[in-house]
């Protein structure tokens, strides 16, 4: 039941909350982390910076192509290896990836270091030095 | 519908299964009374028809939209069926809070459930502007949710093979889904969140986990109202909001939140069983148990680890046992065919029972023992992170034993010390527990913090409250009304 007691004390909490709201900090800090002021993007939060439209645009076309299969070509960097399994298990499936490229449908070039040479039926350019190549 | 409306429109579809399969028990209350069972229905409806879908996916079943109607139409119609035709043999009964004894308490009151408004407000608004900052979100729990909708239980996806490790540098990574082992409750939910959403944001991720703890705070509100007085229930409830781990892990999108809120309303419900043998808490603990234990691989052992304190503590209400470890074992019994789906595939636990239970095993790996206990005890005991929630446990919890001269006060202090053992021992017989040390013993602890937090309320109102006359079994009901 409202009384005026209780909308005192609400609208004084409620008060006091917004002004911490748009105080500076550090007054603000405790608001300005559980609101996450400076908002994300939907994007995943990638250990290694990804180009995330990319990975989306390569996703859109692999998934489209059913329970294919694809392999990863990259530099050796661990953490880039370990980002972009992630992504692609995120965005490629149905498609599974593959540790050989004999076994692969596609191959997901993601800025490798050397020029191999793949005998591709068709190659998507999905981003700065990123594509995608059809093998089968 | 963006991303906002896809969350919002899955958890009114699981808030309206949740009341759909509660009928039974809310039929004949009025309007606005079933109005503040929304916590408890949505957790409910989340819960059971995530359980469903976690028990057809063995069999081979796709787990996206189609999936999901076809069980939240044959839940619903079951839980409206049973409230038409059968008899009222399970009944909540909702209690009303006591008049405030004066203006203070009134005010205290008053405040603290508008803080819990505004706190419950920044974490919805935070969670729509955050993408998890966990990589496990992205990297297994929700391409196995994807997984499951798109080819089913693949198990060369799940099981582990060495042939599908691959190197980048000096370092392998696997093609399959790491932590095979866990259940897939969680991911199945993220799955069909996105599937609302209609593309895969992760923010919606955040949104989802945002909307659990208000439905969770919710539901622990509503069972507990009446059986404490507002003006102590509602604080203990804003001092739970207020640990900063907790505001923070419900932007993490891991499935610790989940795991803890499921765990902690699965005990909640139990007490509520044994104290005042109500078969709507009865149902409850089942709901809310088959949950937890499909969340996580460490959900069923730390079921068991607390329902076990609370059956020694409140030896008392015996009788009231066997009922509960009944329904208990048919929660667990939903998981049965993921277990034997896992067992035909040769994914295995991470968590070895061999090494658990060898003295040679595990006196070879006591640096794992000292590091355990320095760094769960350092999240356990971390002001900074919890508040106050584990101290006042501690310290409630004796003060309530003394006082009343019953042990059943310490269940709280004791979830806390047997999971604090309990996490100890599975990181020492680990393999890899210093890894997982480092990288997980914050998540461990939260569940375990969670569940005595719930019960603060409880302790400070048995402190406050007038001596019982303890004769009997009665008293075990006495003790916790």
């Amino acid at each position: 039941m409202l009384t005026l007691l209780r909308v005192a004390v609400a609208g004084a909490v409620f008060l006091l909350a917004a002004v911490l709201a748009v105080a500076p900090r550090p007054f603000s800090s405790p608001i300005r982390k559980v609101a996450n002021y400076r908002a994300d993007s939907r994007e995943p939060i990638y250990n290694y910076p990804l180009d995330a439209a990319a990975i989306r645009r390569a996703g859109a076309i692999v998934s489209s192509s059913g329970r294919t299969t694809y392999y990863i070509d990259t530099r050796p960097l661990p953490q880039l290896g370990h980002d972009l399994i992630g992504a692609t298990l995120l965005f490629f499936l149905p498609a599974r990836p593959v540790p050989s490229p004999r076994d692969a449908d596609w191959v997901f070039q993601y800025r490798p270091a050397g020029r191999k040479r793949w005998l591709a039926r068709r190659t998507y350019d999905v981003g700065d030095g990123i594509r995608l190549l059809r093998i089968r | 519908m963006g991303y906002v409306g896809g969350v919002l429109a899955f958890n009114l579809v699981c808030t309206a299964v949740g009341y759909c399969v509660l009928a039974p028990a809310l039929r004949g209350l009025r309007a606005r009374t079933i109005a503040t069972y929304a916590g408890v229905a949505l957790l409910a409806g989340t819960a059971i028809v995530g359980v469903t879908l976690c028990f057809v996916a063995p069999f081979g079943a796709r787990i996206g939209l189609l999936a999901f109607a076809i069980s939240a139409a044959a839940l619903s119609a079951a839980g409206l069926a049973a409230a038409r035709f059968l008899p009222p043999l399970v009944r909540a009964r909702p209690a009303t809070a006591p008049s405030p004894p004066s203006r203070l308490a009134d005010a205290v009151a008053t405040a603290a459930a508008a803080g819990i408004a505004v706190v419950l407000v920044l974490v919805l608004v935070g969670g729509f502007r955050s993408s998890p900052w966990l990589d496990d979100t992205w990297y297994f729990w929700l391409p196995k949710g994807r997984a499951l909708d798109t080819v089913g239980l693949d198990p060369r996806l799940w099981r582990p093979d060495p042939s599908l490790h691959v190197f980048f540098g000096h370092d392998y990574e696997s093609l399959y889904f790491i932590r095979p082992d866990n259940p897939l409750w969680w991911s199945v939910v993220l799955n069909l969140v996105m599937r609302f959403v209609g593309t895969i944001d992760m923010r919606a991720v955040n949104g989802e986990l945002a909307f659990l703890l208000v439905g969770f705070v919710g539901a622990t509100a509503r069972l507990l109202w009446g059986r404490i007085r507002p003006w102590l229930l509602l604080p203990g409830l804003l001092l739970l909001l207020s640990a900063p781990e907790l505001l923070r892990q419900t932007q993490g999108g891991d499935a610790d939140v989940p795991l803890a809120i499921y765990l902690a309303l699965t005990v909640l419900a139990a007490v509520g069983w044994l104290a005042e043998r109500s078969r709507f808490a009865l149902v409850l603990a089942f709901v809310f148990g088959a949950a937890a234990i499909q969340i996580k691989s460490e959900g069923v052992l730390e079921l068991v680890l607390d329902l076990a304190i609370l059956s020694v503590l409140a030896w008392r209400a015996r009788r009231a046992l066997l009922p509960l470890w009944g329904a208990v074992a048919l929660a667990f019994a939903t998981s049965v065919p993921w277990l034997v789906w896992r067992s035909r595939h040769d994914v295995t636990n991470v968590f070895s029972l061999r090494n658990a239970l060898s003295p040679s095993y595990l006196s070879h790996h006591t640096n794992l023992l000292h590091g355990g206990l320095r760094i769960l005890g350092d999240n356990f005991t971390s002001v900074h992170k919890w508040s106050l929630l584990v101290p006042l446990a501690v310290l409630l919890g004796v003060v309530a034993a003394i006082r009343d001269r019953r042990l059943v006060w310490l269940a709280p202090p004791a979830f806390l010390g047997f999971g604090y053992a309990f996490f100890v021992w599975i990181s020492w017989a680990d393999p890899e527990g210093a890894f997982r040390l480092v990288a997980s013993a914050y998540r461990y602890v939260t569940p375990p913090i969670v569940l005595a937090a719930v019960f603060l309320p409880l302790l400070a109102e048995r402190i406050v409250a007038p001596r019982p006359k303890t004769t009997g079994t009665a008293s075990a009901s006495a003790a916790t009304k």
